[in-house]
């Protein structure tokens, strides 16, 4: 099929195929995918102008579709989202603008790359740790599993912090915790991601189980329906510079909704730890594919 | 009966997925194959419009794909196929 916007030739087959693949992954880990769409959709042949932009579209509309089906497993804290959307957002343009103004140094693509890796690494290796850690306990402390978590010192430090004004999200279990630490996660996520270019939900769902302590399941659902936001937030952006193939978007997403649907009603099977256990592989993929980038960057030079 | 769950999910899931390859190909020949030209023109002429539009599209097909597949499980009654019976010879029920 001929994308006349984009101008290139690509099988739609394969293009839902990859909607479906990051449907799925979406719905189950609550992230965007565009850490696999991305280089998937590049090295079918899209100019890299347009993987982002069109990317992030179809990532809005999956978005939609997981988040709803959450919100029928109860898995979406809506409050506790549009406060996240609110920091997200600012971070995303601080980050842009930081790199913007990093750009004039030169080895700004070595540099973010590096940074990525390490911080997925991270992510991977702690997530990982944690989970296994969580499931050992679920077996010998014979403890709820839906209440085991590996590493809760941190959550319970942070919401000692009394700064008001407080807020309280009962979806999320959470009776009281200040504004300003739920906007900094939201900030520094969103920092992240504008600095970084992905989307943020490697980042973002461990952040809300580990730093905030909400639940697994309602850190996936609640990801999802921030990604509604922050993607079609980016749409725009990148759709006013003219990145941004539409048809394409709508045809990868006829596969992605119903992977998403898959992905997000799979979630019921599964408790936390396992979920994050999996999820602890997703930040490798991301980290490899950046350095199989930068290497290709690399020989280019 | 909550053990069987997960299994009947997934029968059920894989007849969705046949079905809504159907619809999908039939989407697609009479919708998405049409709006090229439509969005070129927009594309060209008015930036604006043309993410607007593109932003409307997406959320219209998103909630129209998601009434689509939540109605083949819903309102298709699946266990009456009778390819539950094909089905249940791979089942360890």
């Amino acid at each position: 099929m001929y994308f006349p916007i984009a101008d290139v030739t690509i099988s739609p087959i394969l293009l839902m195929s990859v909607g479906f693949l990051v449907g799925i992954l979406g719905g189950f880990f609550g992230v965007g995918g565009g850490f696999l769409a991305g280089p998937m959709m590049f090295w079918s042949g899209v100019p890299m102008n347009f993987v982002i932009g069109t990317d992030l579209a179809h990532m809005t509309g999956k978005s939609i579709v997981a988040a709803r089906r959450h919100r029928a497993l109860g898995h979406v804290d809506f409050k506790l989202g549009m406060f996240m959307v609110a920091g997200t957002i600012v971070g995303v343009e601080i980050g842009a603008r930081i790199i913007e103004a990093l750009q004039d140094s030169g080895a700004i693509d070595m540099t973010i790359g590096v940074t990525y890796i390490v911080i997925l690494v991270i992510i991977s290796l702690f997530t990982g740790w944690e989970s296994i850690k969580a499931i050992q306990m679920v077996r010998t402390d014979q403890i709820d599993v839906h209440e085991a978590v590996g590493f809760k010192g941190l959550s319970k430090k942070i919401r000692s912090i009394k700064i008001p004004p407080m807020v309280s999200f009962p979806v999320s279990g959470i009776e009281s915790i200040s504004i300003w630490i739920v906007l900094g996660v939201g900030l520094f996520t969103g920092l992240l991601a504008g600095s970084l270019g992905v989307g943020g939900g490697f980042i973002r769902m461990p952040m809300l189980v580990y730093v905030l302590g909400i639940p697994t399941h309602v850190a996936v659902g609640t990801d999802l329906f921030e990604i509604i936001f922050s993607s079609g937030f980016g749409t725009i952006t990148h759709g006013l510079k003219g990145n941004v193939d539409i048809l394409m978007a709508l045809v990868m997403q006829t596969g992605a909704v119903i992977g998403a649907q898959i992905g997000a009603t799979a979630t019921r099977f599964f408790a936390g730890p396992r979920i994050r256990l999996a999820f602890s592989v997703l930040p490798l993929i991301g980290a490899a594919l950046v350095v199989v980038r930068l290497l290709g960057s690399g020989m280019m030079h | 009966m909550k053990k069987l769950a997960p299994r009947v999910l997934f029968r059920n899931l894989l007849i969705e997925i046949v079905i809504y390859s159907i619809l999908i190909f039939a989407y697609y020949l009479v919708v998405l194959r049409w709006l090229d030209d439509w969005l070129m023109s927009l594309f060209q002429n008015n930036l604006i419009f043309y993410t607007v539009t593109g932003l409307s599209l997406i959320v219209i097909q998103a909630a129209f794909l998601d009434f689509v597949t939540s109605f083949i499980l819903k309102y298709i009654k699946l266990d009456q196929f009778g390819i539950r019976r094909i089905l249940d010879v791979f089942s360890d029920r």
